[in-house]
């Protein structure tokens, strides 16, 4: 093996000596939408190339000779006139080529805007221990070359500065610190943006993280029938377990909908219990229920706390009503009852499919079908509309 | 799996040269678009020549070299190349030109098939566990300097040729172990003719 190594050979690892023998000035510069640019392609004399013979190519399109001014045998300038954004993050290719079109040299133009001052900056605390900010880009958004965002804080009377580091949530303009932060102490909170033509400064907002806190959803929400009443459901969950350290006053919300409707109607008077009951519902009718938590003045706080995300949907059916029961003599009951054979039959068989091994009939598990009938037609109408 | 066939008994080394010539040259389609892609990208030239230059020059074809040394050489070439492009994609990263479009996931697809075929590759060699393939000195910072020294346009064109660095090597990977591969089935054939010849003599 050791012959081997005669053989092999890294080669150094350089562009072509082309590049080298050539260069363009300004390299790599920023500049500002609607400016002009004058560059130069410089040659080695060694290359015995006069600069008459280059041309110029912006992004792969060649450009006009008129544009072009020999300054001597060895350099050529081009100028560019009111620039246009940046056509790719990267910057824009201006290259120099040989009459043969072989690439010289090359510098990349950034053009854009400097930044404008960030806006609508908000921060939310999940349970007291960390601390999520989001913002705007100031202005007309991006201004075609990358700008940094930088979310700086400091507690408001004696703190030293300190930079959130967490910028990947999947969503921009967005920043997270995860520990290390007082309460009963007023922060400042402001982001700077930054590009290679200048920089911006959002409003400074003062914040006490007690203020703002959210939580999570209520765990364990459960809905039930009342007895044989047709028209009510009652539902109750648990606190969330995060909060129960705190003294805090929490503000409940409750919406519910109809299976086949996406109008929910929202109960915003629950106050702080932990069950309620809906009523005045149509009987014989599965229904959709979610709770949500706002932890209202956390030791004192006197701001109105931020709604907690709403629970996953619980559902549940009211009973169905003696005359449908019944059959009576409703002209359609006929209609009503070949339905309902089709909805067993299709009920009995998801029971056998995924069921398997549990214990028992309950109208749970119906309700539990209904959800799950409810979430295929939904895949299936997004698969059909992709389609379409 | 196209071409070669992956035939031989499972698990047999003429089974896993064919598992990697259809890797190789699946890799190598997903190079050519990656060099593509690229070029779309980053709207450079098109003037922009096939380099004829190696940055990494090995010869695996060399006549007088063995299959085993033959396969090592490929596989220190790969490795070279995994190095490159993560190299690359590093820069890229910094610089934040990286986004979410069809180039950054067909540069992970060729990341990870690239780190499939060393696998492959290795398990080829004999003593495949214990080898120690080619790397340029460690100390020596030419290998990045294709990104670092110059300016942006410079580091494009660097990228762009470790793309076609990427292209050379699945193609010739893909070759030279096609070639192993059939060489392989004649020796085979002639193995099996020289028995059937040997065990009929014995019986007349």
């Amino acid at each position: 093996m050791i012959t081997l190594l005669f053989l092999v050979m890294f080669v150094p690892r350089v562009l072509s000596s082309s590049t080298q023998v050539a260069a363009i000035f300004p390299q790599d510069p920023a500049l500002r939408i609607g400016s002009s640019l004058t560059a130069t392609c410089s040659v080695s004399a060694e290359l015995g190339i006069h600069a008459g013979t280059l041309y110029w190519t912006l992004n792969g399109k060649r450009l006009p000779s008129n544009t072009y001014t020999v300054l001597s045998p060895t350099a050529l300038n081009v100028t560019l006139a009111n620039l246009n954004g940046s056509q790719q993050q990267s910057g824009d290719n201006l290259v120099c080529h040989n009459s043969g079109g072989h690439v010289l040299a090359g510098s990349c133009l950034y053009i854009g805007m400097p930044p404008e001052k960030p806006v609508n900056l908000t921060c939310w605390s999940r349970n007291t221990k960390d601390l999520s900010c989001k913002w705007t880009p100031g202005g007309q958004g991006e201004t075609f070359i990358r700008t940094k965002y930088t979310l700086k804080y400091k507690l408001k009377w004696y703190g030293r500065e300190r930079e959130c580091e967490d910028y990947n949530l999947g969503q921009p303009y967005m920043c997270y610190i995860p520990r290390d932060l007082a309460l009963f102490t007023p922060y400042e909170i402001w982001v700077e943006a930054t590009n290679q033509l200048g920089s911006a400064t959002s409003d400074v907002i003062t914040l006490d993280v007690l203020d703002v806190v959210t939580t999570d959803p209520p765990a364990d929400v459960h809905v039930s029938r009342v007895g044989d009443l047709e028209d009510q459901l009652s539902v109750r969950w648990g606190t969330s377990p995060a909060l129960k350290d705190f003294l805090f006053q929490a503000k409940y919300q409750i919406r519910y909908r109809l299976e086949d409707s996406t109008d929910w109607k929202v109960v915003d008077d629950v106050g702080n219990q932990t069950s309620c009951r809906l009523a005045g519902l149509r009987s014989g009718t599965v229904y959709f229920v979610q709770v949500r938590c706002n932890p209202v003045g956390i030791y004192g706080s006197r701001k109105a706390g931020i709604w907690s995300d709403w629970s996953n949907p619980t559902a549940a059916s009211t009973p169905h009503s003696e005359r449908l029961q019944s059959g009576s003599c409703d002209p359609k009951s006929g209609e009503h009852n070949s339905t309902l054979r089709r909805e067993l039959k299709q009920f009995f068989g998801w029971v056998r499919k995924h069921a398997y091994g549990c214990s028992g009939m309950s109208i749970k598990l119906y309700d539990q079908w209904r959800v799950w009938l409810q979430k295929s037609h939904k895949t299936r109408n997004q698969v059909d509309s992709t389609r379409r | 799996m196209a071409g070669a066939g992956a035939g031989g008994r499972p698990g047999s080394v003429r089974s896993r040269t064919g598992r990697a010539v259809a890797l190789a040259r699946l890799l190598n389609r997903d190079c050519t678009r990656l060099l593509e892609l690229y070029r779309e990208r980053e709207s450079l030239p098109p003037e922009l020549p096939l380099e004829k230059d190696r940055i990494v020059a090995l010869s695996p074809s060399a006549p007088h070299l063995s299959a085993n040394e033959r396969v090592w050489l490929l596989h220190s070439a790969l490795c070279q190349c995994l190095r490159l492009l993560e190299h690359v994609i590093g820069w890229e990263e910094k610089q934040g030109f990286s986004g979410e479009g069809e180039y950054e996931s067909v540069q992970t697809t060729v990341k990870d098939r690239l780190g499939h075929l060393l696998q492959s590759t290795k398990t080829l060699l004999v003593d495949g566990e214990g080898i120690t393939p080619l790397t340029p000195d460690p100390g020596n910072p030419e290998e990045t300097d294709g990104l670092e020294k110059g300016g942006i346009f410079e580091a494009k064109l660097w990228t762009y040729r470790v793309l076609q660095e990427l292209i050379h090597w699945t193609q010739s990977t893909a070759q030279t172990l096609h070639n192993l591969h059939s060489e392989r089935d004649k020796d085979r054939a002639k193995t099996t003719r020289k028995g059937k010849r040997e065990k009929s003599g014995a019986q007349s």
